[in-house]
């Protein structure tokens, strides 16, 4: 549509070879899901009714419900905090803006582990209380199961929300605040009636992923026994000796995980809000008064218990693990699957993945940027279907595409790549195509019209300018790759245990001292790639 | 701000390069590809032991064995693993007769009884179906003398178990339906459920249970009543259906097979042969308090012997065919 407008240029033709490229990409991403798609529609009908009858009903109610109850509390604490912390007198705001995002570098699954050790069936709480009562057990402490599982998903998945909020609160205009009092309307009101509204796509696309999330987890509902999907997949997978069941339960996530996507689409599309940016002052602080310290206590419950309160828990069982001789035999100096060897294992193939995603992203994001057309467009929502797809589910179809079509491929390490790369290749889209947007064809046209050929434009005009994006989606794909635990778990081949599989082994296997150096490393790990997007991010955004 | 870019430039190589030589070239000297289906900590010990013998390089992964299972099934085609460890007769079975296990037999394998082998593969450790009971929570004369004792009403809300996702509660499902049929097998778990009885993911998680007096029985493999034991806890052991006319204690064996096509199928071959010597099996015996196969030896001090009471006259190799019956069974009657 944009190249019809006057004063750009004429619709242009894709060179061909870019679309080759793409359309190479973008089919290469959507054979797994189709693949599933057809196992599942070949499954019997007997096997469907009977999982149909009996699973189907309590999996959707218990799967919407948590995805639900998480989207909305972590909607909640998420825009709070962002509202605390950017529009408020809140003391100390810079330290609490950085903390409040902190909780990125602890992986969801990481999270259930350190809620097991201290509030889980004999961890810390219960056995501190049971030797305070004089008895064996208190099982009325213990709290697993759908709550258990909530609670860790929103503390660790309400950091999308607040990051987006907080952007958008800080953002705001001054002026149109005024304008609210200067009607008369109260801090309430103005509130809800322009801080919310202004705030509504920010939030939409935050609840979005903490949606996505919650409903294609893994590690946590299955360490944390809540009955979902992927849990009864799992199952599937480990105890039967049929595909059948786990393609028909997977196909029916994926459908649930599309609708979502749609739904916020739609929801996206409808309501606009535009805001003139010329003039714009920062927007007054909120005088907490008498709030302050309740406030000061609420943001710190928050990083106290999503951060804090972890990194305190890995820190002391990685300190046992050291002390224990077994422990230190099993988990340091073993000969196979030690830490040492996980770690170089998923620094590895983290890199690898996010090369090689960023690399083929690039093809479809140009494609879609400056030669938009249908073709490019399929391409470009095809490439993303990975984004509504769970591990799990990218890991069973690339076990069904593997054996059937490569099974030179099946159980090596390229398969685990492919899964990362399956997975994780739209978020290296989404930021090079706002990249590539923001990039103004004048100049590869005037580097054209100089006589620079359309590669050495590429080379020496468009890449410079695209560096730090490309390194940008590089992290963020490296980061995610580094802690994927479900197709990992599936995929790799023998001796590949990566830092999540070394956690989740143990800590499946209730060994809590096995898996917390693991952990640890894996956290530390997340810090470096977190913290290079966190300022990065902060310098883009407006002042 | 540059040397940032050039730092992260040079990973993003370097690990593309890292990754490609640890995938394709796997370090000098002979190889063993060991897909293992039992805790990681009881097999290392065994692993390090081999390693430390033969000089052969042992490659290890570590999972649910049926999920590893499915998994050599599915690379049928191109097999990545050379031997399977298991924790169940049924699901060594089940691999056995759907032909991705390689017979072997050498002079070492065949001082294990004939019984604890099948088609494919060898057992290397046994365990016996038993109830565990905390001392504190119940007495003596309370006791369940049978697993169909565990039926009673007396017992509701005292029972802790492993569900269907564990292979030794299917593995004993199945023995159940060989000597009482399915219809008595079906009200045995419909009882076991209307008792209330809590599934628990694993048997770690029963004894702990037990041993901490979140209950006063399990139902578990024998070891892991010792494992408990060791931990200091007030518990005890029954090996029930002892009595005259009752069908006896039910074993089971964990075992070892070499996969069909295997790379390195001298080095499988040495590896089986070496779990069917004195060392490895007092090492099982030792570090984990099951019974050693391998005639004369010992097992740990305080543990029964296998001869020592009245089993279940099942041959372990009628497992593999009831594996499914038994999940559909279970599941049927509202075990998860």
């Amino acid at each position: 549509m944009r190249n019809l407008q006057a004063g750009e240029p004429a619709l242009r033709r894709a060179p061909a070879p870019l679309l080759w490229l793409a359309g190479t990409v973008a089919c290469a991403l959507a054979v797994p899901l189709v693949y599933l798609l057809v196992r599942s529609v070949e499954v019997d009908g007997a096997t469907w009714s009977s999982l149909l009858a009996t699973q189907l009903g309590p999996l959707l109610a218990t799967t919407l419900a948590l995805a639900l109850a998480v989207t909305v509390l972590a909607a909640g604490v998420g825009t709070g905090l962002a509202f605390l912390v950017e529009r408020t007198d809140l003391p100390a705001r810079s330290l609490w803006r950085v903390l409040c995002a902190m909780p990125l570098v602890i992986p969801p699954y990481v999270g259930a582990f350190c809620y097991l050790t201290l509030a889980g069936p004999q961890g810390l709480i219960e056995q501190w209380l049971a030797a305070r009562l004089g008895v064996a057990s208190v099982p009325q402490v213990r709290l697993i199961g759908f709550p258990a599982g909530a609670l860790v998903l929103v503390l660790t998945t309400y950091p999308f929300v607040y990051l987006l909020a907080g952007a958008q609160l800080r953002s705001t205009d001054r002026g149109l605040i005024e304008a609210a009092h200067a009607c008369g309307q109260g801090p309430w009101q103005t509130f809800r009636r322009v801080t919310l509204p202004l705030l509504a796509p920010a939030l939409g696309a935050g609840s979005l992923l903490v949606a996505l999330y919650a409903i294609s987890d893994f590690g946590v509902v299955s360490l944390l026994r809540v009955e979902t999907f992927t849990a009864a997949i799992y199952l599937q997978l480990t105890t039967r000796f049929d595909r059948a069941g786990a393609a028909v339960l997977s196909a029916v996530l994926v459908v649930i995980a599309l609708g979502v996507l749609w739904a916020e689409q739609r929801a996206q599309g409808s309501g606009r809000v535009a805001q003139m940016k010329s003039g714009w002052r920062p927007p007054a602080p909120v005088l907490l008064g008498p709030w302050r310290l309740p406030a000061l206590l609420a943001v710190g419950t928050v990083v106290g218990l999503a951060l804090v309160l972890p990194f305190a828990l890995l820190a002391a069982w990685t300190v046992q693990s050291l002390t224990d001789r077994s422990a230190l035999a099993a988990v340091w100096t073993s000969a196979y699957n030690n830490v040492w060897q996980a770690l170089a294992h998923s620094l590895a193939s983290a890199a690898a993945a996010a090369t090689i995603a960023t690399v083929a992203a690039f093809p479809v994001a140009l494609l879609w940027v400056r030669y938009p057309s249908r073709p490019a467009g399929v391409f470009y929502r095809l490439s993303q279907l990975g984004y509504a797809l769970p591990g799990l589910v990218v890991a069973l179809s690339l076990v069904f595409v593997g054996t059937q079509f490569a099974p030179w491929l099946y159980g090596t390490v390229a398969m685990v790549l492919v899964a990362y790369v399956v997975r994780f290749l739209p978020e290296a889209l989404q930021g090079l195509r706002t990249a590539l947007a923001q990039l103004s064809p004048t100049l590869e046209e005037a580097s054209r019209s100089l006589g620079c050929s359309p590669m050495a434009t590429l080379v020496r005009v468009s890449f410079p300018l695209l560096w730090p994006s490309l390194v940008a989606a590089w992290a963020l794909v490296f980061l995610s790759s580094l802690r994927e635990l479900p197709a990992t778990l599936l995929l790799r081949p023998a001796g590949f245990d990566t830092l999540p599989i070394r956690i989740w082994i143990p800590a499946s296997e209730s060994v809590y001292t096995h898996a917390a150096p693991a952990a640890l490393l894996l956290v530390l790990c997340s810090l470096i790639p977190l913290a290079f997007l966190f300022v990065r991010a902060r310098t883009e955004m407006p002042r | 701000m540059f040397t940032r870019r050039q730092v992260l430039g040079v990973l993003a190589v370097g690990g593309l390069f890292t990754a490609v030589p640890s995938v394709g070239l796997a370090q000098g000297g002979e190889e063993l590809v060991v897909y293992s289906g039992r805790k990681e900590p009881l097999i290392q010990p065994v692993l390090e032991r081999f390693q430390k013998e033969t000089g052969v390089r042992v490659v290890l992964k570590s999972g649910d064995a049926s999920a590893l299972a499915n998994q050599l099934l599915e690379e049928q085609k191109n097999p990545q693993a050379d031997v399977f460890v298991a924790n169940d007769a049924g699901v060594l079975g089940r691999l056995g007769n759907l032909g991705v296990l390689q017979p072997y037999l050498s002079a070492s394998i065949e001082k294990i009884p004939a019984r604890y082998r099948g088609a494919g593969w060898v057992g290397v450790t046994g365990r016996a179906r038993v109830i565990m009971y905390n001392k504190s929570l119940i007495k003596e004369a309370d006791l369940p003398k049978s697993l169909l004792d565990l039926s009673d009403p007396k017992y509701k809300g005292k029972i802790a178990a492993a569900g269907t996702a564990n292979e030794s509660m299917l593995g004993q499902l199945s023995e159940m339906r060989q000597v009482m049929g399915d219809e008595k097998t079906r009200e045995f778990v419909r009882s076991l459920v209307a008792n209330q009885t809590i599934f628990l993911k694993g048997h770690t998680d029963v004894r702990k249970a037990v041993g901490r007096g979140e209950f006063p029985l399990g139902i578990v493999n024998h070891y892991y009543y010792h494992l408990q034991r060791a931990e200091g806890s007030p518990v005890g052991v029954i090996y029930p259906d002892q009595g005259a006319g009752q069908m006896g204690t039910m074993i089971n064996v964990s075992g070892v097979g070499i996969v069909k096509g295997a790379k390195h199928t001298a080095a499988a071959q040495r590896f089986v042969d070496f779990l069917a010597t004195a060392p490895a099996q007092e090492i099982f015996a030792q570090a984990n308090y099951e019974f050693p196969l391998l005639p004369g030896v010992q097992a740990q001090a305080g543990v029964r012997s296998l001869g020592d009471f009245k089993v279940t006259q099942v041959p372990l190799s009628a497992l593999a065919k009831e594996v499914d019956g038994s999940l559909k069974l279970a599941n049927g009657a509202g075990m998860p």
